[in-house]
């Protein structure tokens, strides 16, 4: 019913940009991401303390993508950004396997969020570019995917160094929250 | 319909707050610029809005340069009130101090600096570091200050990134602006810090003084307040300095001129030419005149550090007396400061003028202004010898005209002047006895007095005049009485007829007897000692020549001039203060008291002897009031009475008194009390007859919350008793003597009374709780004896054992109803309900309720005994008829017959 509401401001509102968080834990490219999708190159980065918001103008939609600071003293104030947010992109390092747990852990944390009920999930699976990189499917395995219910999901296999399988993630989210089925 | 759907409900009605936030959050930039004017707005007037600091910390990535302005400002105002979140904003001033315009990199390292979140400053010291290498001037002096407030904040952090060492560097930098602003940074680091950190090198010095001409006029005050604190190599150093300074004194800004003024007068320390210093001086004058024609405010702040100037080097302005003249439509403040100067600045050649200014004041409507005008004529008769003469006619006019408040003031200062030129101008107090009636303020009062005692024997009726003071002697202020005990022995020494000897009886007697305030008490024991002693040796020390006094009134002490000086043109030199007197620094606040509420005077002053002020004042000014003459003489008499021991051994009584002086033995020594507390006697525990002659009574006692052992020790033997010692065998209550019994050798015939203090729970004994006591006593010359005492429950009961109602109600329900007994105590008497809770609750046993039932009483009690162990009491009587029926419900059930032992004792 969620998205019907939106489906409705917008059709009253007309081209109303979209609200999406970037989340993850820390050094796992988010910033990285944000900045590729916004400006097309790759920037040099520092540990996010707070925040970056950009807008991003893609397949006729307009983003406003929200990076957080994924390092564990900024986590607790994810939640000031969660009311009225129609998208998560929840970015993984795929090579840092020892903290997948902990990756695992935050992700279900915030799908449990009230507030989050009726957004859509983007996994990127990032730094594929590195080896001994895990896959999607071992990804989708490590973060139990399968477990995500009443909710639309996709995971992809991305590097945001070289620019890899991002677009097609986006491409992916635009068409869902076009569509806006959930 | 699913769970989300719950929002609905919880924002049908919003408040400013929420309604605020949606705003904040709306995705239309002028509805969230609007957003945040209205979030500001509402901070400026006062609320409360730092509930939203994570949806206006979210506005502020925006490319708007307004918006971010109204963001930063909120920033700092609230970030205080929400450390944590306060991070949020951390990697937006990062990117922002790498933005490409200057602007708001320098807005981001100032609001940066204006945070101050401990939390948060490490991440802030990266932009910091690139803000002070910035290329842009702007950036670099703005990135100076952040600095110092880091600092603040977290001085390690500074010096472990080097920030300091950057600032040095800034030091030589190009721009002016970034040398000064530099410049302020470190010598407000230097001022928090005790090492040094910021010292001016021959090669800096250069630079500053190259930055000071180009920069701006702050920038200049920053520049001249760090350069007064070079210290010159030599002298022509300090002329080449001075000379590069000396154009600043023209400058518009006060601030500048000041400090220009503070610079010059630092360095001409070192000058040693008299031709330069003069040259100098005469350079300073100007520009200090020129202050004085700002507006009033400005004119006070300048008169007071002109007033430091002046006192340091009087002939800057000597040749500018009239600028200080007071114009009629002055404020008050100026006036005061004004005449201040004007005595300072009084010589032989202006005399004339000021005396007729001063005399044109004095006949003004302002009462304080008008008796500074007359105290500054005699302060310059003091300061002036060959003007002397002058002052006092004009003093005689003044009295001629009677004004009470003139003649008054003039009377305080010519008794001042008495003392600058004794045996000069004495002619003139037969014209001061005439305005004797009009005298009504003390310090007029004391100053006749003292007038009339000193100069007695010139006076024909000297003794009536005193007598006239001396009927209202008991309602006279401290100071008064002080100058008439003083006056009255004078008068006794130098005209010992029978008149002043009547007159020091009643003195004497009233200060000794009448009096709460021990100075004046203490001088009145001091001089009847001393006259009953040595008549001779007491007019050596009353009537002794007095050292001549000098005005320094009002003038401060070279050191401290000198520090003040340094701090010309800051609040200091306005205070005529030192800046740690009245600058409490946070970290200082806690080891140093506040000056204001001066500590010592607390201890060692008394609110009743107002004397103490003029202690003070005559410690510092010799002009101020000089009774204490006999004081400060050396005096003769081994030893004054304490205060303490005074009104308990108090002197022959007042007809006696004549023999007193005449040498006898008097009653002033006092008699040693016995230290032991008096009260009831106590039990007689070993009689004499089974103690061979030595009787011991003893008893518990509670004292201050601790047991003592009271004993009394009578040898009533024929030989001396000595080496006591006691002894206590096992008992319910563990009692044991806390230390050794003290008593010194007891005489034939003699007794001593000591208090043991005791311990409890030391040597308990078991066993079912019982009253009895064994105790052993011991000395060398006899065997030992054993008595028996009974231990009383009620020494045990501690001071906090107060219920309120209500917890004794839930004690009381707490218990079973197993844990009650009650007793009928035959013996005991409530006579009267008041009276019974009163002795009670001394033995510490407290009243909590009472109620009527039956025409009897019943009073409900609480007390705590050993261990903590709770008795709730409930004692039933009819008031005045013998026999209380008492009941106690307590855990210790055990203890019951201890506590209606001890009922009925304390009921007796």
């Amino acid at each position: 019913m969620g998205i019907l509401f939106t489906r409705m401001l917008s059709s009253i509102f007309g081209n109303r940009e979209a609200r999406i968080l970037v989340l993850g834990l820390d050094n796992a490219g988010k910033t990285t991401i944000l900045y590729r999708l916004q400006m097309g190159e790759v920037v040099s980065t520092i540990p996010t303390i707070g925040f970056n918001v950009e807008t991003v103008q893609y397949n006729n939609i307009k983003l406003q993508v929200w990076d957080l600071g994924g390092q564990t003293s900024i986590r607790p104030y994810w939640r000031c950004y969660f009311p009225n947010t129609q998208a998560i992109i929840y970015v993984v390092d795929s090579s840092d396997t020892d903290r997948l747990v902990i990756a695992k852990e935050e992700f279900h944390a915030i799908l449990e969020e009230d507030e989050l009920k009726g957004s859509v999930v983007l996994v990127y699976a990032n730094k594929q570019d590195l080896p001994g990189a895990l896959d999607d499917a071992a990804i989708t395995e490590a973060l139990e995917l399968h477990k995500i219910k009443n909710r639309q999901w996709a995971i992809f296999k991305t590097s945001a160094i070289k620019g890899e399988g991002l677009f097609e993630g986006l491409d992916w989210l635009s068409n869902t929250l076009k569509s806006g089925g959930s | 319909m699913s769970g989300h759907d719950s929002k609905y409900f919880s924002t049908t009605k919003k408040g400013e707050i929420p309604e605020l936030k949606e705003e904040l959050n709306s995705q239309y930039k002028d509805k969230k610029k609007d957003a945040v004017k209205k979030v500001i707005a509402a901070m400026t007037v006062g609320k409360d809005v730092s509930s939203l600091f994570t949806d206006v910390v979210n506005c502020m990535q925006t490319e708007n340069l307004e918006l971010k302005k109204l963001v930063y400002l909120y920033l700092i105002n609230y970030a205080k009130s929400n450390p944590d979140l306060a991070i949020l904003a951390v990697n937006t001033f990062v990117k922002d101090s790498q933005d490409p315009n200057p602007l708001i990199r320098a807005l981001a390292v100032r609001t940066m600096g204006c945070i101050r979140v401990d939390k948060i400053t490490e991440y802030l010291c990266d932009p910091l570091q690139r803000c002070l290498k910035d290329d842009d001037p702007y950036v670099r002096k703005t990135a100076a200050i952040c600095v110092a407030k880091l600092y603040d904040i977290n001085a390690e952090l500074v010096e472990d990134r080097g920030f300091l060492d950057t600032l040095k560097d800034l030091i030589s930098d190009n721009n002016p602006m970034v040398v000064a602003n530099a410049v302020a940074a470190l010598a407000e680091i230097q001022e928090t810090s005790a090492r040094p950190i910021f010292e001016i090198t021959s090669q800096t010095l250069s630079k500053l003084l190259t930055a000071l001409n180009e920069c701006t006029e702050w920038g200049q005050v920053f520049i001249l307040d760090a350069l007064s604190t070079y210290k010159a190599a030599d002298a022509l150093e300090a002329e080449n300095i001075v000379e590069r300074v000396t154009p600043r004194l023209q400058h518009a800004n006060c601030a500048v001129v000041l400090s220009a003024v503070k610079m010059i007068l630092q360095q001409m320390e070192l000058i040693t030419s008299t031709d330069v210093v003069r040259n100098l001086c005469k350079k300073m004058a100007p520009p200090l005149v020129t202050l004085l024609s700002a507006e009033p405010e400005l004119q006070y702040v300048a008169l007071r550090n002109i007033s430091l100037i002046v006192q340091k080097r009087p002939t800057i302005l000597a040749h500018e007396i009239k600028v200080f003249f007071c114009k009629y439509n002055d404020p008050i403040y100026v006036k005061m400061e004004k005449l201040e100067i004007m005595i300072k600045l009084a010589s032989d050649r202006n005399i004339d003028q000021v005396l007729l200014e001063f005399k044109e004041y004095a006949t003004e409507v302002d009462v304080d202004f008008v008796r500074k005008a007359v105290r500054a004529i005699g302060r310059c008769a003091i300061k002036l010898e060959r003007a002397a003469e002058r002052c006092i006619s004009v003093l005689l006019e003044l009295i001629k005209v009677k004004v009470n408040y003139v003649v008054q003031e003039a009377i305080i200062v010519i008794k001042d002047i008495f003392r600058r030129y004794p045996n000069t101008y004495e002619s003139i107090i037969a014209t001061l006895c005439e305005s004797l009636d009009t005298l009504d303020e003390p310090e007029a009062k004391a100053s006749m007095i003292w007038i009339i005692g000193e100069y007695a024997e010139r006076i024909d009726n000297a003794d009536e005049l005193l007598e006239s003071f001396l009927e209202s002697f008991p309602e006279e202020q401290a100071m008064v009485q002080l100058q008439l005990l003083t006056a009255t022995v004078k008068l006794f020494l130098k005209k010992p007829t029978e008149g002043p000897q009547q007159m020091i009886q009643v003195v004497l007697n009233n200060a000794t007897l009448e009096t709460d305030n021990p100075d004046l008490r203490d001088r009145a024991y001091i001089y009847w000692r001393l006259l009953s002693t040595d008549p001779e040796a007491a007019k050596d020390v009353v009537l002794a020549e007095k050292p001549v006094i000098s005005d320094d009134s009002n003038s401060l002490e070279p050191s401290l001039l000198d520090e003040l000086l340094g701090n010309i043109a800051t609040l200091s030199s306005v205070y005529h203060k030192l800046p740690e007197a009245f600058v409490s620094r946070a970290k200082l606040t806690f080891a140093r008291p506040d000056d204001e509420e001066y500590p010592a005077a607390v201890e060692t002053g008394n609110s009743e002897s107002p004397s103490y002020e003029v202690d003070g004042a005559a410690a510092t000014s010799s002009q101020s009031f000089t009774s204490h003459e006999t004081a400060r003489q050396p005096v003769p008499v081994a030893a004054a009475p304490t205060p303490s021991s005074a009104p308990a051994s108090p002197p022959a009584p007042v007809p006696d008194l004549l023999g007193d002086l005449l040498g006898l033995d008097n009653a002033l020594v006092p008699v040693d009390q016995p230290i032991a507390p008096s009260g009831p006697p106590l039990p007689v525990l070993l009689p004499s007859t089974t103690g061979q002659g030595l009787q011991i009574s003893a008893q518990l006692v509670r004292r201050d919350g601790q047991v003592f052992y009271n004993l009394l020790l009578e040898n009533n033997s024929q030989v001396v008793l000595d080496g006591f010692m006691i002894q206590f065998n096992k008992n319910t209550f563990g009692l044991a003597a806390a230390g050794p019994l003290q008593v010194q050798p007891l005489l034939p015939q003699d007794s001593a009374r000591t208090l043991l203090p005791m311990v409890i729970f030391q040597n308990l004994s078991t066993g079912p709780p019982s009253t009895l006591l064994q105790v052993a006593v011991k000395n060398n010359q006899q065997p030992v004896w054993y008595f028996n005492d009974k231990i009383s429950l009620h020494v045990f009961f501690s001071e906090d054992g107060r219920m309120e109602r209500a917890n004794f109600l839930e004690t009381w329900k707490s218990l079973p109803d197993s844990n009650e007994v009650a007793k009928d105590l035959s013996s005991a008497i409530i006579h009267s309900i008041d009276s019974t809770v009163e002795n009670l609750a001394a033995t510490n046993v407290f009243f909590v309720a009472k109620r009527r039932n039956a025409n009897k009483d019943i009073l409900y009690m609480s007390a705590k005994g050993p261990r903590g162990i709770p008795f709730l009491i409930e004692l039933t009587a009819s008031v005045g008829a013998p026999g209380v029926k008492c009941a106690v419900k307590t855990p210790s059930l055990e203890m019951a017959p201890l506590l209606f032992d001890a009922m009925e004792a304390l009921l007796k």
